[in-house]
């Protein structure tokens, strides 16, 4: 069962979720395609990651983003 | 809040699209997919950038050809493979619209929004969940979830669209995924 201090902790990371959620959703459209550009860059690296650990191949289809990206 | 970032590369596929109107290889164009979910709501992870238009000489019978698309990425250095052609780091996917009534009523009622100071077309909300509950994947219902919680879509609009195409019973089929508000 979850303490005062934990449920506090959830419902503040809710909490400062919706509210980063609420800020994109308000952006311009130029600048959702820069979050979207950058997230595609940090997703890639997480998936880098995880293939250099052992873990699943990065899928084909970032394979290529990644060449056409030329990193 | 002002982004230290260079521009999106976005505006330039925008501008190369531009110039495939301009050399009557496309008659229009619209963007749909995950990249328009994103520009209509919030970024989700995507890779490749839906592009649907018609050919400006409609394709006769059955067989689609892309030729000249092809032929087009040929001429300007774009690299190209069987499922994307790389547009300046884009991995765009053409999508002829032309044999279905709802992808071509998508692309007819598309939005205009500016990206970089470009005019881009965008499909409208309504119609991308109409085009999603017909591809009726778990990704697609993700994202007709994702504009329903951020209450984006006109309900009156998208029971028009679904009447209009007969995707009222697998939108009901979905639709306990859905707010009251989306339920018909």
């Amino acid at each position: 069962m979850n303490t005062d201090f934990e449920k506090e902790a959830i419902e503040d990371l809710k909490r400062r979720k919706e509210n980063f959620r609420t800020f994109t959703r308000n952006l311009s459209p130029t600048e959702k395609i820069r979050q979207l550009e950058l997230l595609q860059r940090r997703y890639y690296e997480l998936l880098k990651a995880r293939e250099e650990n052992g873990g699943r191949k990065i899928p084909e289809k970032w394979r290529k983003w990644r060449d056409a990206q030329n990193i | 809040m002002k982004s230290s970032l260079p521009s999106t590369n976005l505006s330039v596929v925008i501008s190369v699209l531009e110039d495939m109107q301009n050399a009557e290889i496309i008659s229009a164009y619209a963007v749909g997919g995950a990249v328009a979910a994103i520009l209509h709501d919030e970024a989700i992870s995507t890779v490749d950038l839906d592009i649907f238009f018609f050919l400006t000489e409609p394709p006769k019978g059955l067989i689609l050809s892309l030729e000249k698309i092809y032929d087009y990425a040929r001429q300007n250095n774009f690299p190209f493979d069987k499922d994307f052609i790389n547009i300046h780091g884009w991995l765009v996917q053409f999508v002829e619209a032309s044999h279905s009534p709802l992808w071509t009523e998508a692309i007819e009622t598309a939005e205009t929004m500016t990206i970089d100071n470009h005019a881009a077309k965008v499909i409208d909300r309504e119609h991308l969940a109409a085009m999603w509950i017909f591809a009726g994947r778990k990704k697609d219902i993700r994202k007709i979830e994702m504009f329903d919680e951020a209450a984006i879509m006109n309900a009156e609009i998208l029971y028009n669209v679904l009447s209009r195409f007969d995707l009222l019973d697998r939108w009901r089929l979905q639709q306990h995924n859905f707010s009251d508000e989306y339920r018909f």
